[in-house]
């Protein structure tokens, strides 16, 4: 019973730094209407600049904000690069995810053909260890939980309260629409691509800094677990992203700590697939015909 | 030729025997029928696992590795039971993978079946001795044939060669059917195959149940000459590089295809090894991947099509049936097409 | 339309061609100078089939920091038979069996001269062993798989411990130290896998318990609940395999779950320096040398005239290893010393048949390296090499050695535990006797 409390806390964790990477990569489906599987490359790209800096001295909460910039750069960078390109091209979405996925090895690969196969690791101190109740939690992970907290609820303010939010919500449910009403949705889209990016490197750093070490092939297993928490949510949900990272995170760790941990990803990927096969539109989509943010994923 | 030579030549033909079949198999699935196996190599892997299990016998109680089953079956049984638990796989893949999804989610699905089946084998270590694999895997008909061991391997490339026509008849057959075109209409416009009667999902199953087939048949061809098959062979990498090999070959094209199996896992892979360049070695097989991914994107770029792209196929009408027109060899063209969407019915 | 299409396919295959032709080319330009018998004979090659690519891809680079120092002394005391170069090829398996099977019959076909065979390691052992052994060329494998354990094929050689043995060396420790409830978390890798199954047998025939038992995902970004599945079993001691990465994970937060660490004893990948690089800043140096001991197959105290020599040396190739981060810490790593021996008694084996044909030498390998009556043991290449022209009978001790095979060409089971101290380097905490190996086993 006490590992099944313990994992709960675990589990809040895990779904942190998931929420941080989810809605910024749900946010990148609504917009673009496209799987962006660079995004765990991007994650760890953002994480390795923070090494960098991490490594000059600086404390690593400072690297922070490194991190979202590289984020945030080099996705903009990226959309206006290459995906773009593709999307006007009316590139179809599997042949997009082949773009994605095949950008993600150029810019893993050239990093370890530059910098080799080796671990790096963040050098910051975790803090002692609280005991809130039964959950057993570091002070790091404490600042990762309010971290995560913090941006979601950014997130969630700039969306429904200022008027970038509603336009970028505008052209997630219907650019065609958007531009009529006067939205200029290339602008939108570029700012969009450039915050879901600064969320890209702070979740990278996140993830980072629980894994402890890391090397160039970290992001590419999370990604998949980042899609299975915004499938479970609805794409393009921010929402439903952050519903999703909560039961995927604590789905895992508890069904970990209670069964076998052999089937942890294994958790994550079945709920992907049940999903898929029952609500296909996600957990915290609405019945009615058109809701902001909905993303098609049904069809061809 | 010195018998190292020999061995390598002899190996290197069977090793683009078997990506051939394997880029066919995938090709009728996603070059035909539009679904995107990112699980492709999965079942390879399942081909090579139930030939391995079903050639080794019974896994020794004191022996260095554990697996289930296991039985000593004379030559043709292994690959054929690989091929008919390839198509069984392949079919419980689809009832869950082939529902109406975008492409692209049901290429993530897909995608994460590869990576649960290398879940399972790794860590499930009484089921196929886990990440070592399986090893010493007997080589069909050795003691019925008694060669010597150079001699054998030519024997295997002539096995080979007869198991690639094999394949390249069965697909050839197949694109060429009414059921090809059903399926290639399928793939163009889904809902308008669906609206003039098609089964989309019935389709879909045939090309992965087929092509299933064929992609375990292929692996149950390449493991005895491996002679051992662990989870690192099978990773979902290897199923992008079959995937470069079709897009830079041209989809849909058979022989297209073929020559993307002979450019990319042939040439580009195999043939940088020559490249000894000891101040990194490991710089290599990086700057493979960077050149797989660069390849991809100018290919999807410049010429989706690929090499030799797919054929626009002609269906011949009588005269009589054609309206008249001031430009006949126009309004054929598209009688042509509309006819082939609707197909003959099968 | 069809023949531009035709005209298209022509330039990949003009670079498909010129590609070869670069092979064919490299590959004659070495054959040719096979041929050519003045003063210089044609250079010896040592082959390193190892992964330098893949998740395993640390193997390479430090199998690559014992060959280049071994032929860089052989070099210098003057070469092998007229042979003044001895070259070390690399040749990538990629870490599964699937690649390394046309990898290794390429160098098979396209290595001239080719006079031993460094590697392979567990990854794709089982599928090219009997590939190198039919081409009749010594190997030296790092591979631990139980399979090789009692092998008759003159040309294999494996002067690493078995795996089975690793696992009957960590029980016998685990045992000698007191512990009764010990831990079994160990990677999903082959190579730590094959410690598992004897550790289990041994360490209960001797009377303790496994009270939990798991395999880990490597690489993954929180192992929480492993850990916390592992502490509620209460042991005493985890016994342990993990790669550097998996490891400071782990270790970290079990560090954070139970408020300090529990004692740990390792296998041989515990004490490598990638391991200390990773874990060390994860879970605090101090804290590293006070509660991980693993254990080592026997190594003879650093210092002595076979180290002196094999150190600069060593030190000199480290600069220009690349793939691993910090090289020249390798120096006295056990695996290492062990590579560059492999190697250097693979050299006096030829001078000692006063052939380079393997056929003709392979036999004088295990003559050099067991012990025999009036032999004269001998630490290095220049002072074997000399003790050869002076015809007496050696026994070649190198950095690591002695060497004493059974009939099976393994190891004797004589290991020793070590620690690490907060600076990185290894400190020899106890041995392991082959009676308490025996007993582990048979007990």
């Amino acid at each position: 019973m006490q590992l099944f409390l313990e994992s709960i806390g675990f589990g809040i964790v895990t779904a942190s730094v998931l929420a941080i990477a989810g809605v910024g990569f749900t946010i990148q489906v609504g917009i673009a209407n496209m799987f962006n599987l660079t995004y765990g490359t991007v994650m760890i790209i953002a994480a390795f600049v923070a090494y960098g800096c991490n490594a000059a001295g600086v404390s690593i909460w400072v690297c922070l904000p490194v991190a979202a910039v590289t984020g945030g750069v080099l996705t903009a960078l990226l959309h206006r690069g290459v995906f773009r390109p593709f999307l006007r091209r009316g590139t179809s979405p599997f042949a997009m995810v082949i773009v994605t996925v095949a950008t993600g090895f150029v810019l893993q690969y050239t990093l370890q053909a530059i910098w080799g196969s080796n671990y790096y690791t963040y050098r910051f101190s975790r803090g002692t260890t609280h005991h809130l109740g039964p959950l057993l939690l570091t002070t790091a992970q404490l600042w990762i939980i309010a971290l995560a907290v913090l941006l979601l609820l950014a997130m969630h303010l700039l969306l429904s309260q200022t008027k970038l939010g509603k336009a970028m919500r505008a052209t997630a449910a219907d650019p065609d629409l958007a531009r009529a009403c006067g939205i200029q949705t290339d602008r939108i889209a570029a700012v969009a691509w450039t915050l879901t990016g600064a969320l890209c490197g702070l979740g990278g750093v996140a993830l980072v800094m629980s894994t402890a070490t890391f090397d160039f092939t970290t992001g590419a297993s999370f990604m998949i677990v980042v899609v299975a928490a915004a499938v479970l949510g609805g794409v393009g949900r921010p929402s439903g992203a952050m519903v999703g990272a909560l039961i995927v995170g604590l789905g895992s760790e508890i069904v970990a700590a209670v069964l076998s941990p052999d089937y942890k990803d294994v958790v994550a990927f079945g709920l992907l697939i049940v999903t898929l096969l029952v609500r296909p539109q996600g957990l915290l989509a609405g019945r009615g015909a058109a809701t902001a943010g909905q993303v098609e994923v049904l069809g061809s | 030729m010195s018998s190292a030579m020999q061995f390598y030549v002899s190996v290197i033909l069977i090793y683009l025997g078997i990506d051939l079949i394997a880029c066919w198999g995938l090709n009728l699935q996603y070059g035909v029928a539009g679904v995107v196996n990112l699980a492709f190599i999965a079942f390879q892997a399942v081909g090579a696992y139930t030939a391995a299990i079903l050639s080794m016998g019974p896994a020794q109680p004191q022996g260095y590795q554990t697996y289930f089953i296991g039985a000593s079956l004379p030559f043709p049984v292994p690959i054929i039971c690989a091929v008919l638990v390839g198509g069984v796989l392949s079919g419980l893949v689809g009832l869950v993978a082939l529902r109406r999804l975008r492409s692209d989610l049901q290429a993530i699905v897909l995608l994460v079946f590869s990576l649960v089946a290398t879940d399972i084998a790794t860590n499930q270590v009484g089921f196929l001795n886990g990440s070592a694999g399986l090893s010493q895997i007997p080589l069909p008909l050795e003691s019925l044939l008694n060669l010597t061991p150079l001699d054998y391997q030519w024997f295997y490339v002539g096995f080979t060669a007869v198991a690639c026509l094999l394949a390249f008849w069965v697909v050839r057959r197949l694109t060429g059917s009414p059921l090809g075109r059903a399926m290639r209409s399928v793939r163009d416009n889904e809902y308008a195959a669906a609206a003039l009667g098609r089964n989309v999902f019935a389709m879909r199953m045939r090309a992965l149940i087929v092509g299933g087939m064929i992609a375990a048949f292929s692996g149950a061809l390449l493991v005895p000459i491996v002679g051992a098959w662990a989870p690192s062979s099978w990773l979902y990498g290897e199923t992008l590089v079959l995937f470069a090999a079709l897009l830079l070959g041209g989809r849909g094209n058979n022989l297209g295809v073929a020559l993307g199996a002979v450019l990319v896992p042939g040439l580009f892979l195999e043939g940088t090894s020559f490249i000894h360049y000891t101040a990194r070695p490991g710089f290599i097989d990086a700057v493979q991947w960077i050149v797989i991914g660069l390849l991809m994107l100018l290919v999807l770029w410049f010429r989706p099509q690929g090499l030799l792209p797919e054929r626009p196929r002609r269906v011949d009408l009588a005269p009589s049936l054609l309206p008249p027109s001031r430009w006949p060899w126009l309004a054929r063209n598209r009688l042509a097409e509309r006819s082939e969407l609707a197909g003959r019915p099968e | 339309m069809r023949s531009i299409e035709a005209r298209r396919v022509y330039w990949p295959a003009i670079i498909g061609v010129l590609a070869l032709g670069l092979g064919a080319c490299s590959s004659s330009a070495s054959s040719s100078s096979a041929q050519n018998q003045s003063q210089d004979k044609s250079p010896l090659n040592v082959a390193i089939v190892e992964p330098f690519s893949g998740p395993d891809a640390a193997f390479g680079p430090i199998t690559s920091l014992g060959c280049f120092p071994a032929v860089a002394l052989i070099q210098q005391a003057g070469g092998v038979l007229g042979h003044k170069t001895i070259n070390c090829q690399t040749i990538d398996t990629r870490g599964d069996p699937a690649d390394a099977v046309p990898a290794v019959r390429q160098m098979l076909t396209t290595t001239s001269d080719l006079v031993g065979i460094i590697g392979p390691s567990s990854d794709e052992s089982a599928a090219t062993v009997p590939i190198m052994e039919q081409a009749d060329i010594p190997l030296f494998t790092n591979s631990g798989a139980r399979e090789f354990d009692q092998t008759t094929n003159p040309y294999f050689h494996r002067l690493f411990a078995a795996d089975d043995e690793a696992g009957y060396a960590m029980a016998a420790w685990g045992h000698a130290m007191g512990y009764t409830k010990a831990a079994a978390i160990f990677g999903n890798d082959v190579g730590s896998q094959g410690n598992v199954p004897t550790l289990l047998k041994a360490f209960k025939s001797l009377g303790g318990t496994i009270v939990s038992n798991e395999t880990v995902t490597l690489d993954e970004s929180s192992y929480q609940s492993e850990v916390s599945r592992m502490l509620a079993s209460h042991p005493q001691v985890i016994f342990e395999e993990m790669d550097p990465q998996t490891a400071a994970t782990f270790l970290s937060e079990l560090q954070q779950l139970n408020g300090s660490l529990i004692p740990v004893i390792g296998a041989d990948t515990t004490l490598q320096p990638t391991w200390f690089q990773a874990v060390g800043p994860a879970i605090g140096k101090s804290a590293l040398s006070k509660y991980v001991t693993a254990e080592v197959q026997f190594t003879p105290p650093s210092g002595g005239a076979a180290y002196n020599a094999y150190k600069p040396a060593m030190l000199a190739v480290a600069k220009t290893v690349k793939g691993i981060s910090d090289p020249a810490s390798f120096v006295t790593s056990p695996a290492v010393e062990t590579i560059y021996d492999q190697v250097t008694v693979l050299a006096l084996a030829m001078i000692a048949a006063q052939s380079t044909d393997p056929k003709v030498f392979d036999p004088y390998i295990d003559k050099l390296l067991r012990p025999s009556a009036g032999a004269v043991k001998v630490g290095t290449f220049a002072a074997g090499k000399t003790a050869l022209e002076q015809h007496k009978t050696i026994q070649y001790v190198g950095v690591q050695g002695p060497y004493d095979l059974n009939t099976y060409n393994n190891l004797p089971p004589d290991f020793q535990v070590d620690s690490w101290t907060s600076s990185g380097a290894l400190h020899l905490v106890g041995s392991i006797t082959p009676a308490q190996i025996n007993a582990a086993a048979h007990g």
